[in-house]
């Protein structure tokens, strides 16, 4: 038979033990709006019993662990699905940055080309006339301007999203290192026998920001420490040790490089994932695609005026043969597209009305030459598809970019959001679920200690006898 | 599945305000600029419409433009023909009176003189100036057109044309060639004819008035011309004008906002977004707490 002390412990394991839960869940209750905070339970076991007198008998209860509630499979899920949202978040702001350069409205470039060749059609009405001569002039030095501004626009773009990966890489480098200092505590902290369960918390949130900026997967090696790798196999994290990222930069353009020991590895928008993927696909994808696109349009424009001058053998005003319109700077490189940097370098090859050449006799009323090039704008030579068309065209696929990347990006975020609700409804705290536990245990905590009451005076009875 | 209050139904309520207020200033944005397609991404189907559309209006109206430009041109012209006509009737009715057997020789010189003013004048139309620019020159329009005795032609034979439909052109001038020129030379006629008058006898002067009826003739075949140019600038002008509202209303289906629907979306958004605030505030009321 125990004694009388003996259940007085026994009690006593019963308080600690409320007193513990209740510990546990008011963590919980602060902890209800932390972000990535995992739900913890007391984990509460039956002590060791007691034979004496061949009876078995139990003595009270102990918190044995603080457990987190979590599930591995989602948090891998969150882990894939924030690099796909990263990926697409990251290129919907350049993206819609591209479709504002190429404006559809009545300022558009192709209200331009419009304008320039109405303004051809107009000195046709007066071939000699300084107000039509005029007008020519200001088009088409106002279509050459625009498609230097595109140009210029879509440089920017291309500045801007240099600076927001070089801003991003020494946060990312922050990170990866923070998971590998914190795969180190946690092996240490569980090692002693402790929980890290704050710091499991933590480490789980870090390694889903890692992988929205640069995409990663994750694996678990012997240690329990979280291992992170590119796409393409190369570590970012391995045990406790961090790779980390740098950048350079080669045409203007930054290029990222990852330094995992002494090697370093560059890569593109290929071998990454995430925000960084989705800024460089833009980058050295989409925007060069768009640019050469404009720089053909641009070149076609010139050339096909400027030959149409020269083979119809206009005449200026002074009688001379006329000279190009338009004036271009043919690509460096001899590999390269002819219409390679044509939307930079475009701009009008002189201000002198008298140089414009309206016909091919040079007589005063002489009209020719500006019925042919005003019919320039139906000429279809451009894919089958006349300036206008081509620019729509143009303008269409940017749009198409954009509300394809919209549409991917609302549906990550639905499955982002749908996993986070399941993640909640397993490691989520709720408030109400608590306040029931807290009742419980303030119940337990209230039962042990009339319970000790009862054995104190039993314990009072004994020693009055 | 464990709905938690602070992490699910907030971060949903949040999703939702978020997505319906996006969705509310868009629609705003497209009452008050009254345009449903601002960017591509808005409709990508429609930008080549809406392109192509402005495209057309720029022509339509220039083709407009055009076609007034050859008919103020044409009418300049029609009044110095008109007076050219007038000129080689009158020359024909002194011709006729010159064929007169009992016309003295004081008055045939008279009617010569009349014929060599007449001369004069022919030469002063031929080489009419509308703001500055000879009228009959063909493409020398900065020339003097006619001059020295006989009097020779210095403008070209070319026709200005103007492009008044996408591909079709009408000349907006007629050339001094064939006005004064060919086949007939009116100069010419006119000079014999005072010769006639001054030298000949009745039969000669009789003679006279062929190649004169010929270069009436001449004369009046450019004015129907005119007169036809001008009725079909006229039809050109209606079919552009009913044209230029087709296309301005193929524009403004791709690319207005449909304020009827926009208003009644907006209407159903703003109902939408009241739910889900009242629905915020009310789930803060519900808890566990306030039943201990």
């Amino acid at each position: 038979m125990a004694g009388l002390l003996t259940s007085l412990y026994t009690g006593a394991s019963g308080i600690y033990t409320s007193q513990t839960a209740v510990q546990v869940t008011g963590n919980n209750i602060a902890n209800a709006g932390t972000t990535g905070y995992s739900r913890q339970i007391a984990d509460v076991t039956s002590t060791t019993p007691l034979t004496q007198g061949g009876l078995t008998y139990g003595t009270g209860s102990a918190v044995d662990a603080i457990d987190r509630a979590s599930d591995g499979f989602i948090t891998k899920q969150l882990v894939a699905q924030s690099a796909t949202y990263g990926e697409y978040e990251a290129a919907s702001t350049p993206l819609s940055d591209i479709e504002q350069i190429l404006d559809i409205g009545n300022a558009s470039i192709s209200s331009e080309i419009d304008s320039f060749f109405d303004a051809w059609e107009q000195l046709s009405t007066n071939p000699s006339g300084t107000a039509e001569r005029q007008q020519v002039l200001q088009e088409g030095t106002d279509l050459a301007e625009h498609f230097q501004l595109i140009d210029q626009q879509l440089a920017d773009v291309v500045e801007s999203i240099n600076s927001s990966i070089e801003s991003s890489l020494p946060d990312l480098n922050d990170q990866l290192q923070q998971v590998a200092n914190l795969n180190q505590s946690i092996m240490q902290n569980e090692l002693a026998g402790g929980d890290a369960n704050t710091l499991r918390d933590e480490r789980d949130l870090l390694v889903q920001q890692v992988s929205e900026t640069c995409g990663a997967t994750t694996y678990t090696d012997n240690n329990g420490m979280v291992c992170l790798q590119l796409h393409n196999g190369l570590p970012l994290v391995t045990g406790n040790v961090a790779s980390s990222f740098s950048s350079t930069k080669v045409d203007g353009l930054t290029q990222i490089s990852l330094t995992c020991g002494n090697t370093s590895f560059a890569l593109d928008h290929e071998d990454l994932g995430g925000a960084l993927k989705g800024q460089l696909t833009v980058r050295d994808v989409t925007i060069p695609q768009v640019q050469s696109d404009i720089d053909r349009l641009a070149y076609t424009i010139a050339t096909e005026v400027n030959t149409l001058i020269s083979t119809n053998g206009g005449i200026d005003q002074n009688g001379n043969p006329a000279t190009d319109l338009f004036t271009l700077v043919a690509p460096i490189n001899p590999l390269a597209d002819p219409w390679d940097g044509a939307a930079a370098s475009i701009a009008m090859a002189f201000d002198d009305l008298a140089l414009i050449a309206a016909g091919s006799s040079g007589a005063t009323a002489d009209n020719s030459l500006c019925l042919d090039i005003a019919a320039l704008r139906e000429n279809t030579s451009i894919n089958g598809a006349t300036y206008t068309e081509e620019y729509a065209r143009i303008a269409t696929k940017a749009g198409l970019l954009v509300s394809s990347n919209d549409q991917r990006l609302s549906a990550s975020c639905d499955v982002l959001d749908e996993l986070y609700a399941k993640r909640d409804s397993v490691s989520g705290v709720s408030t109400d679920e608590e306040m029931v536990l807290l009742i419980q245990y303030q119940a337990g905590y209230e039962a042990a200690s009339n319970y000790i009451s009862v054995i104190k005076e039993m314990l009072d009875t004994l020693l009055h006898m | 599945m464990i709905i938690t209050r602070n992490a699910t139904t907030y971060r949903n309520l949040q999703t939702n305000l978020s997505t319906t207020s996006t969705t509310l200033n868009q629609l705003y944005v497209k009452t008050s600029t009254g345009i449903e397609v601002a960017k591509a991404s808005d409709n990508p189907s429609s930008v080549g419409s809406i392109i192509s559309c402005r495209s057309d209006i720029v022509k339509g109206e220039r083709y407009v433009a055009n076609c007034k430009h050859v008919q103020d041109n044409l009418s300049a012209s029609e009044i110095y023909i008109d007076s050219v006509e007038k000129l080689m009737t009158r020359a024909k009715e002194i011709a006729i009176a010159g064929a007169n057997d009992s016309l003295s020789a004081a008055d045939k010189a008279t009617l010569a003189d009349e014929v060599s003013q007449m001369r004069e004048e022919l030469l002063d139309l031929a080489n009419t100036q509308v703001a500055g620019k000879y009228l009959f020159a063909g493409y020398n329009d900065q020339t003097l057109p006619f001059s020295g005795s006989p009097v020779t032609y210095n403008g070209t034979s070319d026709h200005q044309m103007i492009e008044v439909n996408p591909g079709a052109t009408v000349a907006k001038n007629i050339t001094g060639e064939e006005l004064f020129m060919s086949p007939v030379n009116l100069f010419t006629t006119l000079e014999d004819l005072q010769t006639a008058l001054t030298s000949g006898n009745s039969t000669t002067i009789s003679a006279m008035l062929t190649p004169l009826e010929n270069a009436a003739e001449q004369v009046r075949s450019r004015q129907s011309s005119l007169g036809n140019i001008s009725a079909r600038m006229d039809d050109m002008i209606s079919m552009h004008e009913n044209a230029l509202l087709q296309v301005e209303s193929i524009l403004s289906r791709h690319q207005d906002a449909d304020l009827t629907e926009v208003l009644s979306e907006i209407a159903k958004m703003e109902t939408s977004l009241e739910a889900t605030m009242q629905v915020t505030a009310r789930v803060s009321s519900l808890s566990l707490m306030d039943y201990l």
